[in-house]
């Protein structure tokens, strides 16, 4: 009997022992941070913005009370300092585990962003898979005020649009931080643009949209943008397209045609002559025809092989555009060329690497793109169409 | 206190695998780039080489502990002496590995809690099971331990195939060379070598022949967990990222994200990690308070635990800071003196000297 009242005795104190009490945080003292804004301002301090989850506002925005976040900013010579001065604005303990994203503002990004990303790798609460904006035109604390309608959190909206229409899930911010620190290839990051979505008298009509990429040099300052369908044509290129709907119109027919295109790859081979680089890039997916705008009638596979061929004609065309503008334009390799020269011909770049943005710039380049249509849907030739109107 | 092979296998494993997916990856990437899983098969081999040896120098001497036979080979005095720097070895580790592993915890877990708290608890928890059973029930909590471990290494790996571009470890060998890439090795090797504790562990198995098989195959297995998820953290996070992050296998884990729902698994990861932390400390409590004991000659080794402990407190807390304990420790002690001296040179001293004495008494017969 006395050994087990001494049991119950040591179970009752080892019961106070390891309650992990000591770092309890409730949910009403924290504030959950989503999304976070940097902007510089004239004087070179930073302004931080933070979008703050409401705890209990989320939801019940359709009864009209309150709208789920608010935002708060503050400005400080660092990062840490923002932190410290928002919290000075705070009832409740910043939290930033779970923060989805991160937007900077045009400003910032063109003074250059390298002083704000170590405290993010740095601090051990923050995760490395987070999504990473300019936002292009504008300062970040306009776009954490923007209200979007379809989800609580206006952060939350961003992510979502980045995911379902351009690439790999929440893995900007990482991507650029790879960009950064490797030689051969200079990061990129999607740009967020706020437009009016309605007619322009009319209130609340702001809201945002999913932009191209916003090009950084190797010193982490912007210098330029791509719009988003020369960005498609990026990710393309680094192999991390998805799925993409392309549509184009038709030489000597009228009207266009719509494909979804599927499975690219891409394979970049450069070719060492005389001290000369130059770069055979191969492209290819398969796409299924979504609209036909035309009168072919594609049972006929010569049909098929006409809207091939002019798929492959005109991305080719706009790919090459689109390469020649970063050489020349920006003169930053944002392609990756530089990392398969790396990789194929690694004591050339050993030499090459120090210089390789100029050597970037002079590279020859062709393009070939090959797309291949597997299916057409469950009609041959547009229903709405006479007998006598299809092209056979 | 008898153990089995299969506990010999589990309390290799598990003790070996959490700290070397800790803290060698980053600095072996650091000094290899790309090629750093080939300075990990490498080192893979050797440390099977080094447990070889360690195992065959046991089993001259099968139901004798390191203490004891070091004394049969080289005499009462020189075989007392000789085993002072692996004393040394052991309680200074003891120390670091506290230090190290409550720091981690501290980080990840319990951000506000005093590391004097963490380090007194899993201190408390290591003397339990030293004092109630000793190697023995650290045997049969790494038997069921172990498994765990290793399968929380193997789900962190799977999980993340959906990250891997197998094209970020090219080129091969042109960026680092053999030089970066041996030595990229060294530091893996010096934990792989922690397998050096058979030494003390054999004369507790049933089967000592089976039990150096076991340790081998739990050095072997260990070896090639590390390597695939050193592959892995390169395909994911690239050469140059992977070097700069300091436990670039638990960015991995919380990297994971399947599916939008299974993400943040690290905070399991670093549970389960507790579990390898905790062996490894058992062991080395274990393995030093009862050489102490047999070295001075005292009947009752659970006494000793209560000293060691003491020490090992004493031992954790002197660190300045976090860097000290785990960057200086390594560099300045761990990889220039105890790898070569207690895990290669005073092994293949003492298994020469014994195979010599061995024959030269068979032959006297």
């Amino acid at each position: 009997m006395i050994k087990r009242l001494k049991i119950c005795l040591i179970l009752l104190v080892c019961m106070f022992l390891t309650t992990g009490c000591w770092d309890e945080r409730e949910i009403n003292d924290r504030a959950i941070i989503l999304g976070w804004g940097f902007d510089q301002n004239e004087e070179g301090d930073y302004i931080g913005s933070a979008q703050i989850v409401v705890p209990g506002e989320v939801g019940e925005r359709s009864s009209g009370q309150g709208k789920g976040y608010i935002v708060e900013t503050a400005t400080g010579k660092s990062l840490l300092d923002v932190t410290q001065n928002l919290q000075r604005k705070l009832s409740r303990e910043v939290f930033l585990s779970h923060q989805k994203v991160i937007v900077i503002g045009e400003r910032l990004a063109r003074n250059g962003i390298s002083n704000i990303l170590d405290v993010y790798s740095r601090e051990p609460e923050l995760p490395i898979r987070t999504n990473f904006f300019v936002l292009k035109n504008g300062e970040a604390f306009d776009f954490l005020e923007v209200p979007y309608k379809m989800e609580d959190m206006p952060s939350t909206a961003a992510l979502k649009m980045f995911q379902s229409t351009a690439g790999p899930e929440s893995t900007t911010f990482k991507d650029f931080l790879e960009g950064a620190s490797s030689e051969g290839i200079s990061p990129t990051v999607p740009i967020l643009e706020i437009i009016n979505s309605k007619k322009e008298k009319e209130k609340d009509t702001e809201t945002f949209r999913l932009g191209g990429r916003a090009i950084f040099n190797q010193d982490l300052e912007l210098v330029g943008f791509l719009s988003y369908r020369e960005s498609v044509d990026r990710l393309w290129i680094i192999n991390k397209l998805n799925t993409h709907k392309l549509t184009t119109n038709l030489l000597g027919e009228e009207g266009n045609v719509g494909i979804m295109g599927m499975n690219f790859k891409s394979k970049i081979q450069p070719i060492i002559q005389n001290d000369q680089v130059e770069f055979h890039i191969t492209l290819s997916g398969t796409g299924v025809v979504r609209e036909n705008n035309t009168a072919l009638d594609l049972k006929q596979p010569k049909n098929l092989q006409i809207i091939e061929r002019t798929f492959n004609k005109n991305l080719q065309d706009h790919m090459i555009s689109t390469i020649t503008k970063v050489q020349k334009e920006y003169k930053t390799d944002i392609l990756g060329f530089g990392q398969s020269i790396h990789k194929k011909y690694p004591r050339k770049w050993k030499i090459w690497k120090k210089d390789w943005s100029k050597k970037f710039s002079d590279a020859d380049i062709t393009v070939k793109v090959d797309i291949n249509i597997e299916r057409t849907g469950v009609t041959g030739s547009p229903l709405h169409l006479k007998e006598s109107e299809i092209q056979k | 206190m008898k153990i089995s092979k299969y506990q010999i296998f589990w309390i290799i494993a598990s003790l070996e695998i959490g700290m070397v997916l800790l803290l060698t990856q980053s600095p072996a990437i650091e000094e290899a780039k790309q090629d750093a899983w080939i300075s990990f098969v490498i080192a893979g081999f050797a440390g099977i080489g080094i447990t070889f040896a360690a195992g065959k120098l046991s089993l001259l001497y099968p139901n004798k502990t390191f203490i004891q036979y070091s004394q049969s080979i080289l005499g009462k005095w020189l075989g007392r002496i000789i085993v002072i720097p692996y004393f040394i070895h052991w309680l200074s580790v003891i120390g670091v590995i506290f230090r190290q592993s409550s720091e981690i915890i501290q980080m990840t877990l319990f951000t506000q809690t005093p590391i004097f708290i963490l380090i007194v608890l899993l201190l408390l928890l290591v003397i339990y099971v030293n004092y109630i059973g000793g190697i023995e029930s650290i045997g049969r909590c790494s038997e069921i331990m172990g498994p765990l471990i290793l399968l929380m290494v193997i789900i962190t790996l799977v999980l993340n195939f959906n990250n891997l571009e197998w094209d970020k470890i090219l080129p091969v060998y042109t960026d680092s060379g053999l030089k970066s890439i041996l030595k990229g090795g060294l530091t893996p090797v010096s934990f792989y070598g922690e397998s050096v504790l058979i030494m003390m562990l054999l004369s507790f198995t049933e089967e000592p022949k089976k039990g150096v098989t076991c340790a081998i195959w739990g050095v072997g297995v260990v070896a090639l967990l590390v390597t695939i998820s050193t592959l892995e953290i390169l395909m994911v996070f690239g050469a140059n990222l992977s070097s700069r992050l300091w436990y670039p296998f638990f960015e991995m884990a919380r990297y994971i994200s399947l599916m939008r729902f299974i993400q943040n698994l690290e905070i399991i990861v670093t549970v389960i990690w507790i579990f390898s932390i905790f062996i490894k400390l058992s062991i080395y409590l274990f393995v030093s308070s009862y050489g102490i004991a047999q070295w001075l000659n005292i009947k009752n080794w659970r006494k000793v635990i209560w000293f060691v402990a003491i020490a090992s407190i004493v031992l954790s807390l002197i660190y300045p800071n976090n860097n000290v304990a785990s960057v200086s420790y390594l560099e300045q002690y761990w990889l220039p003196f105890v790898l070569p001296v207690n895990m290669i040179l005073i092994p293949l001293l003492l298994w020469g000297i014994g195979v010599i004495r061995k024959n030269s008494k068979q032959i006297d017969k």
